[in-house]
């Protein structure tokens, strides 16, 4: 299948239906491929596509200088698909900006893709932490904050999980700004704890379950095991997931009058 | 936790609504515990939940926010916008370990003088109940 797409990549950059295809090639790490704009049709033979394919491509469809190369084709992954639904969703893209290969077909997102490529590698699946959180929620609030405090001391404040993250797209962030300085800059106790839940809770009703910024993590934080709860309570509240449907509205960015407020004192 | 324990807590008050009622119990003169702070701002809808992690990290043990009741917020629809904030917002905390009784949202309007005293009363009660909060990440 790996011919199959090179050759629909040189096909694609000589009728200049694209004007850059983002892909996967081989990089120095054996274990993980490298991302790769390909701009001339001869290239397209460097393109590969395995197990190693793993860092998520949609964050280069934003940049300033792919995005002069319009229009940009790019191979996509379900957890990639879902991370293109979420940018046109909020406005980072349009659907006419991207030519999207996918490696699958999937039900529950439709008409996202222009063609099909079908593939397969092994894709992030977030399920056993559900177990898992059900096994936090039984902890004392004290021991799961002692749990938290331990993992999040860790932290090194390289924010990789952000650089990572498919939605975190601001080119101010909120962590970077020190008029007034929300969160602390250093890695101490505060900060980390700052710095980690305001990630998360950005990205309530946002986050497309693709394990990125935990996979990223120098120090191992579970940040999806943060994630995942979130993503639990915003599908029970309002029955919504991130990244199907790019014409609804983001649950956080709306409401409904007959919301519950049973915890309104 | 010692027995006279009087814990600080931030009572955010909607400029249009809650504000409104705080003043009405001063001008009643009706007494509650002295334990808030108040920041008054402009509409529920404006705070942005790092103010209140903010609060924590500073040294508060409890959190009131108060706004107006729904369909009277002044902008229209602020309330209802924080209300879902707050959902999930709320669960996140206790997820991360602040205990549920630390942070509390009510409905206050300006004619309800009374009602803020026994929200602020109610409050005071379940966060000295919970005791110091600590320092946020130790």
């Amino acid at each position: 299948m790996i011919d199959k797409l090179k050759s629909r990549v040189k096909e694609l950059l000589e009728a200049k239906t694209i004007g850059v295809f983002i892909g996967y090639e081989k990089g120095d790490n054996p274990a993980l491929a490298r991302p790769v704009m390909i701009t001339a049709p001869d290239e397209a033979s460097r393109l590969i596509y395995d197990d190693t394919c793993v860092a998520m491509l949609s964050k280069y469809l934003l940049k300033p200088e792919v995005k002069a190369l319009d229009r940009r084709g790019v191979i996509a992954s379900y957890s990639n698909l879902r991370a293109i639904t979420g940018l046109i969703q909020e406005h980072q893209l349009t659907r006419n900006d991207v030519y999207i290969i996918s490696t699958s077909t999937n039900d529950k997102i439709t008409n996202l893709y222009d063609e099909v490529i079908e593939m397969s590698i092994k894709d992030y699946k977030s399920d056993d932490l559900d177990k898992k959180i059900t096994e936090m929620m039984k902890l004392s609030p004290a021991e799961r904050r002692a749990f938290w405090n331990k993992e999040f001391s860790k932290c090194i404040k390289c924010y990789a999980c952000r650089q990572i993250c498919p939605l975190c797209y601001c080119n101010r962030c909120i962590a970077d700004k020190n008029q007034p300085q929300w969160i602390p800059t250093s890695p101490n106790p505060a900060g980390d704890f700052m710095w980690n839940l305001t990630r998360a809770y950005h990205l309530a009703g946002r986050c497309v379950d693709c394990g990125e910024c935990e996979r990223s993590c120098p120090v191992g934080i579970p940040l999806m095991l943060m994630n995942k709860m979130i993503y639990n309570n915003v599908k029970s509240n309002f029955g919504y997931e991130a990244g199907f449907d790019a014409t609804v509205p983001p649950p956080l960015a709306t409401y409904n009058p007959e919301d519950k407020e049973n915890f309104i004192i | 936790m010692p027995s006279n324990f009087e814990p600080k807590i931030i009572a955010f008050l909607c400029n249009w609504c809650s504000y409104a009622g705080a003043d009405l119990a001063g001008t009643s003169r009706l007494k509650y515990a002295p334990n808030i702070r108040v920041i008054k701002v402009p509409c529920t809808g404006r705070l942005d939940p790092l103010f209140l992690m903010k609060a924590f990290e500073v040294g508060a043990d409890g959190i009131l926010v108060s706004g107006c009741h729904p369909n009277d917020c002044h902008y229209r629809s602020g309330n209802f916008l924080a209300r879902r904030r707050w959902m999930v917002f709320k669960d996140m905390l206790e997820y991360a370990g602040i205990e549920p009784g630390r942070i509390h949202f009510s409905w206050v309007s300006a004619a309800e003088g009374a009602r803020f005293v026994e929200v602020v009363n109610k409050v005071t009660d379940a966060v000295k109940a919970l005791g110091p909060f600590g320092k946020l990440g130790k």
